[in-house]
């Protein structure tokens, strides 16, 4: 029996409604047009519903991953060339950052959650690198990814005899939650640049 | 070769070195070193913990009689922390139901409470941590001992006639990633609408810090960690406190404390998840065993026993004060979606100056 009123209801699908708006803003800031960036949202949301199959008797993929992964193609392949390159980089500077992290701070997560850490990176990173929004997100979704597969490659080379499952698109995993986490830090950061660069002169 | 493709290259090149180095020595520091450990000093000198969590300024622990106490100080060489006391704290026992309504959540009840059980989820995030006098080592790569006390602690709530989702999903390597690959476990349970989730874990410390005799018998106690940075803290914090009251009842020293860390520990998820440390490495395996199927007493108890009985009727002020959540949560997504939605924090402003701005009349 659902205990809840009308009113909370009809609150709780105003706030998925605020957030998806809010989803797409933050793609059309990376230049999609609000079509594309409708159906990007709608597709990792599908994501979150696809199961995980077994591909062999010590690796198994979440079909959830491939959809954030092919987001992230789709946002490579339709860039330029400069724009390539600097998303590899940040990918790059991301995915060892956070894979450093993971090793050489403690065990339990205090500063620098490891959920969030890969959003951070990529967020600072792009924002240093010509302040590109395409480039944070890109490298929030494949920063997770590469160092969740150097750890696949870390376990198979320790002889671990269990299944690891690979990548996941849950609307809450980290490599989506991070994506969207690198470009709003890049846009904060670049808000503030400018307005302190303006220095309070809105005419410029 | 393109440039873009060299980089490629080189990034694969990187990633298979860094696995391998990582992979032939553990001089990464992914395993916590055996028979290290924080301890946490009351005003008095006492000892009131001793974790091999890393201890943080600002994090708080709450004692089996029920003092909290704050850490001031912490001296990260010598691996020792000093608290003051914030209070004595009476606790509460909140039922379940009250705590999901507070944050807007739906309950759906079972026709007839007294036969139907609902879903708990097991899963555990350090997937290697294990108990040195009984498994040989305090980590086996791989499933290590903890799996089988969550065996152990499954199989009790099953006995009881609760429905057990047990992930043994894998989070290697042992870092502190692992709660990113966790999280992952933790999104799959909870699309199974279980009622609480569990994270099984060991503490690192000597075994007098978790040894107890309850019942003429040798066990583990069990001690809950409360992640600070997290969305749900303060439905998390009653719960944990609901818990160890009813256990404090139940099995008196059953539950030594609640540590509120830093951290979220993917409880951001879930209101009702908490962390549990089931005993030390120090500590034997079936001692840990004995020790979580106490707990699943309590846990059946509180979310279908007696506790979760008592709730029923009384719903009227819980869903007011979700309401309230709900409107303060909703108006600051509408805010951000405003400021992203306009082009900037200075371009937000400058349109709500001029939709304010009276226009003359004709």
């Amino acid at each position: 029996m659902f205990t809840l009123p009308f009113s909370v209801t009809l609150l709780s699908l105003l706030t998925v409604l605020f957030f998806l708006g809010f989803g797409q803003r933050v793609l059309d800031r990376m230049r999609l047009t609000d079509s594309e960036a409708v159906i990007i949202l709608l597709v990792m949301i599908a994501g979150h519903f696809l199961p995980t199959i077994s591909l062999t008797s010590r690796a198994a993929l979440n079909l959830g991953g491939l959809i954030p992964l092919g987001v992230a193609s789709y946002l490579l392949v339709t860039t330029s060339n400069v724009e390539r390159r600097r998303a590899a980089g940040v990918t790059l500077i991301t995915a060892l950052l956070v894979f450093l992290t993971d090793k050489l701070l403690p065990l339990q997560p205090g500063l620098l959650d490891p959920v969030f850490s890969a959003g951070i990176f990529a967020g600072l990173a792009a924002t240093f690198w010509g302040r590109s929004r395409r480039s944070a997100f890109i490298a929030g979704l494949l920063g997770v990814f590469l160092v969740d597969l150097a750890g696949m490659v870390q376990l198979w080379l320790q002889g671990v005899q269990e299944e690891i499952t690979l990548g996941s698109g849950g609307l809450f995993s980290s490599m989506v939650v991070c994506s969207f986490l690198a470009v709003i830090i890049t846009e904060v950061i670049g808000e503030v640049r400018e307005a302190i660069h303006l220095g309070g002169n809105r005419d410029g | 070769m393109g440039k873009a493709q060299r980089m490629a290259l080189a990034a694969i090149c990187l990633f298979l070195a860094l696995s391998s180095a990582a992979a032939s020595d553990d001089a990464w520091g992914e395993f916590l070193p055996t028979g290290e450990y924080y301890t946490l000093l009351g005003p008095d000198d006492q000892v009131l913990l001793e974790t091999g969590r890393r201890i943080y300024l600002e994090d708080q622990y709450l004692t089996a009689d029920n003092r909290l106490y704050e850490v001031v100080e912490v001296d990260d060489e010598a691996q020792i922390a000093r608290a003051k006391l914030v209070a004595e704290i009476e606790l509460k026992l909140t039922p379940w139901q009250e705590l999901r309504r507070e944050l807007g959540l739906t309950v759906i009840e079972a026709a007839d409470p007294d036969t139907t059980r609902g879903t708990i989820a097991l899963y555990h995030t350090h997937n290697a941590e294990s108990y040195v006098p009984t498994d040989g080592t305090d980590s086996i790569y791989g499933k290590g001992g903890i799996h089988q006390v969550g065996a152990a602690f499954a199989e009790a709530l099953r006995d009881r006639g609760v429905t057990v989702l047990y992930s043994e999903q894998l989070h290697l390597p042992h870092d502190r990633g692992a709660y990113r690959r966790s999280r992952e476990t933790v999104v799959e349970l909870m699309s199974k609408e279980p009622d609480a989730i569990f994270d099984v874990h060991r503490d690192a410390a000597p075994q007098s810090a978790y040894a107890i005799q309850l019942e003429d018998q040798w066990m583990t106690s069990i001690q809950f960690v409360v992640g600070r940075q997290n969305q749900n803290l303060g439905v998390n914090r009653k719960y944990a406190e609901s818990l160890k009251k009813l256990a404090d009842d139940m099995y008196p020293g059953l539950v030594k404390g609640i540590y509120y860390g830093r951290g979220n520990y993917n409880q951001d998820l879930s209101p009702l998840s908490l962390l549990l440390e089931v005993g030390a490495h120090t500590n034997s395996r079936p001692a840990a065993e004995k020790g979580a199927t106490l707990f699943a007493e309590v846990v059946d108890h509180y979310f279908y026993g007696p506790t979760a009985e008592a709730a029923r009727g009384s719903r009227g002020r819980a869903a007011s004060r979700s309401i309230v959540g709900l409107i303060v949560f909703v108006s600051a997504g509408a805010a951000a979606y405003y400021v992203v939605n306009a082009g900037g924090f200075s371009a937000a402003l400058e349109r709500l100056k001029s939709s304010l701005r009276l226009r003359p009349r004709r």
